[in-house]
């Protein structure tokens, strides 16, 4: 009798860890590939110019045409930052941002396309073609 | 515009990139509302078509200075972001106030003197004949008062540029002659045009404190229009 209590204790305790141990490994993988999803931000202040509002809303269309099925699973995604909001600033300075940027990030890593953004503002395409191949670049 | 985009993507050299940048700064809309104010400033003394010339190259060196020592602030490893985020977000903040509390001093209904903004305002608003410093200080104020698009023409276009190696420190005083060059040509136009004007009636100094009057509204309604963009 006795030898039976033990022998369902053992079993108990190690299923018990062997689920533990399954909720873990869920929780690593969940943060892995949360770490890993691309994540295009534009960041601005309230006030904006036509070429500023133009940048997010091509930027915005770009992700959201290129990747569909990326974007409605969650692991692309596009997000406009006001930088006066004082909610977002540990953000910021978490990717170094001071000022109007538009950054695609996927980890630690990340390209800054500003320039590109702001060259190509009004121009759908090119905006496309520039946010596909940094996010081909970072996916390296 | 379009045409300058053209030229930057095509440019291999930074030289003409930066000033390409300087003249899409010049004419975009928010710095074009400063640089009216500053082609009205520095035409107030009309008749004199050699001091506006000149007015309008010290007002240039003005802007220069402020970019070139932001960049040198930046080479010498201030934050970046910090002081991007400092006068993108201020700059536009503080310009309308001060664009207005200036044509109030031009217009002498203000002659109250605040502590540590006297010294500026005065100055920029003296009604005299005064040396080129007012041009020169103008031109610095100005500079400093990015905007949302220029803002991101100097700090992530420029600047990369500039503080990558020590040889690119020499790209903001060329994007700073290109920021002054309508100004510098506008007021020699203007002055050129309405100084025969002037002549010709006779009634310059009537017409110097008439058109100095025309300035400082200029100044009040630019300023008002800032205010307004602000809280619009």
């Amino acid at each position: 009798m006795r030898q039976i209590f033990l022998f369902v204790s053992v079993v108990t305790l190690m299923l018990g860890t062997m689920s533990c141990y399954g909720q873990t490994n869920k929780k690593e993988n969940a943060q892995a590939i949360k770490t890993l999803n691309i994540n295009v931000y534009y960041f601005h202040f309230t006030h904006r110019c036509s070429t500023c509002l133009a940048v997010e809303e091509n930027a915005r269309k770009a992700v959201e045409e290129l990747y569909p099925g990326e974007v409605k699973a969650g692991t692309y995604t596009f997000t406009s930052i006001n930088l006066d909001e004082a909610k977002f600033k540990e953000l910021a300075d978490k990717l170094g941002v001071g000022g109007q940027t538009l950054l695609v990030v996927r980890g630690e890593k990340k390209i800054d396309i500003t320039s590109e953004g702001f060259m190509n503002a009004n121009d759908l395409d090119k905006i496309k073609a520039e946010i596909k191949s940094t996010i081909e670049k970072i996916l390296l | 515009m379009d045409v300058l985009k053209h030229i930057i993507e095509n440019s291999q050299y930074s030289a003409i990139i930066a000033f390409i940048l300087g003249l899409m700064t010049a004419i975009s809309p928010c710095p074009l509302a400063t640089n009216i104010s500053a082609i009205g400033f520095i035409s107030r003394e009309i008749t004199d078509r050699k001091r506006v010339f000149f007015s309008g190259l010290i007002y240039t060196l003005g802007r220069a200075i402020s970019y070139t020592a932001l960049a040198l602030i930046l080479f010498f490893g201030a934050s970046q972001m910090n002081i991007s985020r400092l006068f993108q977000g201020w700059g536009e903040k503080v310009l309308g106030p001060l664009l207005i509390i200036i044509g109030l001093f031009m217009l002498d209904v203000l002659k109250i003197k605040f502590p540590g903004l006297s010294a500026l305002t005065e100055k920029i608003g003296n009604k005299g004949k005064g040396s080129y410093g007012s041009t020169l200080l103008l031109g610095i104020v100005f500079a400093l008062a990015f905007c949302p698009y220029s803002g991101v023409l100097y700090f992530a276009m420029l600047i990369p540029m500039t503080i990558a190696s020590a040889g690119g420190l020499y790209l903001p005083v060329i994007f700073a002659m290109a920021t002054g060059l309508p100004v510098i040509i506008f007021a020699w136009l203007i002055a050129y045009a309405v100084g025969s004007v002037g002549k010709v009636y006779n009634h310059i100094k009537i017409f110097e404190l008439w058109f100095r009057r025309v300035v400082a509204v200029l100044f009040i309604g630019v300023g008002i229009y800032y205010l307004i963009r602000l809280f619009i």
